[in-house]
């Protein structure tokens, strides 16, 4: 049932919060001419959720699978950290970039090693153990730093990463694109994916069938890892130093781009194009009240009403969905109906 | 029903608790303060300890670890204090909210710490706990941002002061006319509200044709400074200065303009003086900075605390807070050499 | 009802374990002022727990609960400032906006059917935002003010060195235990917990159950509110920010799984105090504050996996059980 083409009218046929996008541009046209909609503009929106997008691709794989992860931020600031240590001891060489970036990678491949086998073992709720995992890592960031800023202001190839610009995009927002289209080819073009989406959908049956659960849910939390790790890497970049609290509240964000973007907490549902949509609404929005002069204090509110406004949308589409029909809002509804 | 008799019941239980306790029941500074009182080692104590031979501990409790400024004032403490082999000096985290610091100043109190040099989150919420803590003869020193109450001491940075010195040598190098944006501090800050306030107020007399475009939150983080001043820059076609309440904002508003090939247009200043900071206004991306000495601030604060150990003052014998203000030094490109390798943080 | 004896003894046992090992290797462990600190410490986020334990106990969750104590301070804080409201007015009016933010989540909840975790995400987007729109502005500027009513700010005292939010939380605790094992509703929301479907069928009106669980857990965030204004004496605009989180696991610690009808309020009461004599204990030692961080995750990551391997082990051998009750059954049928 999954159907996965690009054709622009299937993706609004399947997410009506789509529109929602495309009225908060239209207003935002209207109100700002001549600013908003424009290349320049559309880059710096791009840029700003470029940290998110990264990380969406990968958390996304877990989410699929019903499960969570809330030591995106984390993993993100101890990779960063440990690249950055990597090429300040190798005295700002290339070699301490690729070391160092490896490193990083690495280390957020064992975490999200660590979460699966936590919650394939031991059947730990992913929410409990990834949020009481985020300890430990944001200790290991403050290890590796030392408590301290470290800066990083060299070499160039470090500092590609997130600041240079590539065709006049910057290449934080390449980084995003090619890995959303891996995530892409991965859900939709291989069995992997096709078994993400079975799991999801009733781990049971997938159990019956064969179809190797446990081996799936581990490599999601890995997937899950690894984009966290190369966000850090490429927020250590763009910010040239490494801190140890660097990311948080992330996690936040990311899950909000992902159930804005059509992800069911459930498991099973959500496509890689609608968390990107989910992420660009977000940080359209932002941009659009930063533009119109909104004091900073309002953001939240704004921000939150139309959230929710996609997030029951959402709720309203699973509804109409599931069969059931249409209950009053306010009266007792009839026991035959429930 | 049931929910409602049980609320009913709960209100009960309050009001009866509160009607009897009333009397008996006593806040935390109260506890202290009739504790101290009426010992007589208490008004031993008032005459102070004798901070070189006895076994000492001191505290420092900043709002958050892991920034540079933490890290300096930490060093610079350290690196007085250490001297003293009969002294011990623990760094706590503040995680950047009024509970744990709350939480925090609690344990320290019941540790019997000798002093604590504290860092408030927030000038009201640490009040209660400052008047605890002096109440049981603590001395409080407050680093940078203070505590809503009278207390031992406070080594003040430079907040508005710093504001109106950016506004002097943004409005002087402009020229008195010109176009500048604000990326500011979370909002509620109070060290930002200061900045702000110094800043807005010497433009508003001194230099009336400086316009302020915009002020928006950067939130203390380069990323977000990075991404509001992209805004700024496709939002207004000119602008002639940027002023960023603290360096890591400046950092990421640079890095912005730079992308956008404005760095010739826009001045960029920001508010701390940190060593990347510095190393960017030498790259030329910023244009200048505020510079505190952190380390000295540091050391700074722990002697007057070594001061109020010895001397045995707690609030209690001052009528307000006595204050230090550390000096702004103006850093620009002209300047950077001022600031020696030993100086920066 | 031996199994639930079981957990309890373990909780207790880890609890008592991890408060030799502090009492042991630190002087300062055991003494009165610190004993009194962690019951202080454990009490907000007690009374918040117990609401939250039983929304978990019916198979849902509640991330807003921080976001409701930090809106019911800011609206409180606000009207001490603007109209100088008299306290228990104030009080009044917190356990009343607590209460209507439990409405609304489990309004949310059961009548638009959006699933908790999404559910309680949202609103607590909601009340933060809230908190911004009702935060005391001078000039335009957001500033925290003190509060300086007496009133108030008594709450945060103690009566002989008895905190009286420790009372609260003790007296709570236990009318919510009652509740659960004694009441009818407590019996609801286990069935609720255990098989949703089966409870329907039985006649119980689980959403209102769902429904009852919110409120009661926004009342006590209102509760909770009180205690926190009156220890603190002034709000910020992050006031409870992650402390749903906190709370959580103090719940699951305390032996009440995700997966609902599990637990009670003994062991939510054991877990929060639990969290708080770790986070008390480790300050003991004056550690870098990165090995706290680290120390306090393992701890609690230990914690989590135990408590879920002792439910599979738990489930398997009732699952064994009525696989033999099965067999027996069968084969008396034969015989």
């Amino acid at each position: 049932m999954k159907n996965n083409n690009l054709n622009i009218k299937t993706i609004f046929n399947k997410s009506q919060k789509l529109w929602i996008l495309v009225v908060v541009m239209i207003i935002l046209t209207v109100l700002q001419p001549g600013v908003f909609l424009t290349f320049a503009n559309m880059k710096s929106i791009l840029l700003s959720i470029s940290i998110y997008g990264i990380m969406v691709c990968g958390t996304i794989f877990p989410i699929l699978l019903g499960g969570i992860d809330l030591s995106v931020g984390a993993v993100a600031a101890a990779a960063g950290a440990f690249t950055v240590v990597q090429i300040v001891n190798s005295g700002y060489t290339n070699q301490g970039v690729i070391i160092g970036v490896c490193g990083g990678l690495l280390l957020g491949i064992i975490v999200g090693l660590v979460h699966g086998v936590i919650v394939t073992r031991f059947n730990v709720p992913p929410f409990l153990i990834t949020l009481a995992t985020q300890n430990i890592v944001y200790g290991v960031a403050q290890l590796l730093t030392g408590n301290n800023v470290i800066a990083c202001m060299e070499p160039k190839l470090f500092a590609f990463l997130g600041g240079e610009r590539v065709l006049g995009v910057p290449f934080s927002v390449w980084i995003m694109i090619f890995m959303a289209l891996i995530s892409y080819v991965l859900l939709n073009k291989t069995v992997f994916g096709r078994s993400i989406y079975a799991v999801g959908g009733n781990a049971e049956a997938c159990f019956l069938s064969g179809i190797k659960s446990k081996t799936i849910i581990v490599l999601a939390y890995v997937a899950s890892g690894f984009t966290a790790a190369m966000a850090g890497i490429v927020l250590a970049s763009m910010n040239r130093q490494a801190i140890a609290k660097a990311a948080q509240g992330y996690d936040n964000f990311v899950l909000t781009a992902l159930v804005v973007g059509g992800a069911s907490l459930m498991g099973g549902e959500g496509t890689i194009t609608g968390a990107i949509w989910g992420a660009f609404l977000v940080g359209v929005i932002s941009n659009g009240l930063r533009l119109l002069g909104v004091a900073s204090d309002y953001h939240g509110i704004i921000k939150c009403i139309v959230i929710i406004a996609a997030v029951a949308l959402d709720a309203n589409i699973r509804y109409k969905k599931s069969g059931l029909q249409k209950k009053s809002l306010f009266f007792k509804k009839n026991k035959a109906q429930a | 029903m049931k929910k409602k008799f049980l609320a009913l019941a709960m209100m009960g239980i309050m009001a009866v608790t509160m009607m009897t306790g009333c009397g008996a029941v006593q806040t935390d500074s109260q506890v202290a303060a009739s504790a101290s009182d009426s010992t007589a080692e208490a008004v031993e104590a008032a005459a102070g300890k004798d901070f070189y031979t006895e076994d000492i501990k001191i505290a420092f409790l900043p709002n958050v670890i892991g920034d540079s400024c933490a890290a300096a004032w930490a060093d610079g403490m350290k690196a007085y204090l250490d001297t003293f082999s009969n002294v011990t000096f623990d760094v706590y985290d503040g995680e950047a909210s009024v509970d744990t610091e709350v939480q925090i100043m609690d344990e320290l109190i019941n540790q019997s710490y000798d002093a604590i040099i504290l860092q408030a989150t927030d000038a009201a919420g640490l009040a209660a706990s400052v008047d605890k803590a002096e109440a049981a003869g603590i001395p409080v020193i407050t680093c940078n941002l203070d505590a809503d109450t009278t207390h031992t001491a406070l080594v003040a940075g430079v907040d508005t002061e710093a504001g109106e010195a950016m506004a002097n040598s943004i409005g002087e190098s402009l020229g008195g006319e010109g176009k500048v944006v604000i990326i500011s501090a979370t909002p509620g800050a109070t060290k930002g509200e200061n900045i702000d306030a110094g800043f807005k107020a010497v433009l508003s007399e001194k230099y009336p044709n400086i316009e302020i475009l915009d002020e928006q939150s950067g939130e203390w983080l380069t990323e977000n400074a990075n991404t509001v001043m992209n805004d700024f820059l496709t939002k207004y076609p000119e602008i002639d200065a940027v002023m960023c309440h603290n360096d890591a904002m400046a950092e990421g508003a640079a890095e912005a303009v730079k992308a956008a090939g404005r760095l010739e247009q826009v001045q960029i200043w920001g508010c701390d003086g940190e060593s990347k900071m510095l190393d960017y206004i030498e790259e030329g991306l910023c244009t200048g900075t505020i510079y505190t000495n952190c380390q000295s601030q540091g050391a700074s604060c722990a002697q007057m605390a070594v001061f109020a150990i010895e001397s045995g003052i707690t609030a209690k014998n001052l009528t307000s807070t006595p204050v230090v203000k550390m000096a702004p030094v103006i850093v620009t490109k002209d300047n950077l050499s001022d600031i020696t390798e030993d100086m920066r943080w | 009802m031996r199994q639930e004896n079981m957990r309890r003894i373990i909780s207790v046992a880890s609890l008592f374990l991890m408060m030799m090992v502090f009492g042991l290797t630190s002087s300062s462990f055991f003494s009165m002022n610190n004993m009194m600190s962690i019951l202080r410490e454990c009490s907000i986020n007690g009374i918040i727990a117990i609401g939250v334990a039983f929304v978990i106990i019916t198979a849902g969750i509640d991330l807003s609960t921080g976001a409701i104590v930090g809106f019911t301070s800011m609206m409180c804080a606000n009207l001490l400032y603007y109209y100088q409201l008299p306290a228990t007015l104030i009080f009044v009016i917190a356990i009343a906006i607590g209460t209507f933010c439990g409405v609304l989540n489990g309004y949310v909840v059961t009548r638009l059917r959006v699933p908790a975790f999404i559910a309680t995400l949202s609103t607590q987007y909601l009340f933060r935002s809230l908190v911004f729109a009702f935060a005391i502005r001078e000039g335009g500027v957001i500033t925290n003010k003190k509060i300086t009513d007496p009133g108030v700010l008594i709450m945060g005292g103690s009566i002989d060195g008895i905190y009286l939010v420790t009372i609260a939380f003790v007296v709570l605790a236990i009318v919510g235990q009652i509740i659960l094992k004694k009441t009818k509703l407590g019996t609801y929301i286990y069935a609720t917990g255990s098989n949703q479907k089966s409870a329907e069928l039985s006649g119980i009106n689980a959403g209102k159950v769902k429904w009852i669980v919110f409120i009661i857990t926004g009342f006590l965030c209102g509760i909770a509110a009180i205690f926190e204004i009156g220890r603190i004496g002034s709000v910020t605009t992050d006031l409870g920010t992650g402390l749903e989180f906190e709370v959580i696991a103090a719940v699951v610690i305390g032996g009440c799984a995700f997966s609902g009808g599990r637990g009670d309020i003994f062991g939510t009461f054991i877990g929060a105090i639990f969290m708080a004599v770790l986070q008390n204990g480790i300050l003991k030692y004056n550690l870098p504050t990165a090995a706290q961080l680290v120390i306090k995750g393992i701890v609690i990551v230990v914690m989590i996996i135990f408590d879920s391997v002792y439910n599979n082990i738990m489930q398997k051998r009732i699952l064994q059980k009525a696989r033999e009750l099965d067999e027996a059954a069968q084969a008396e049928e034969v015989a």
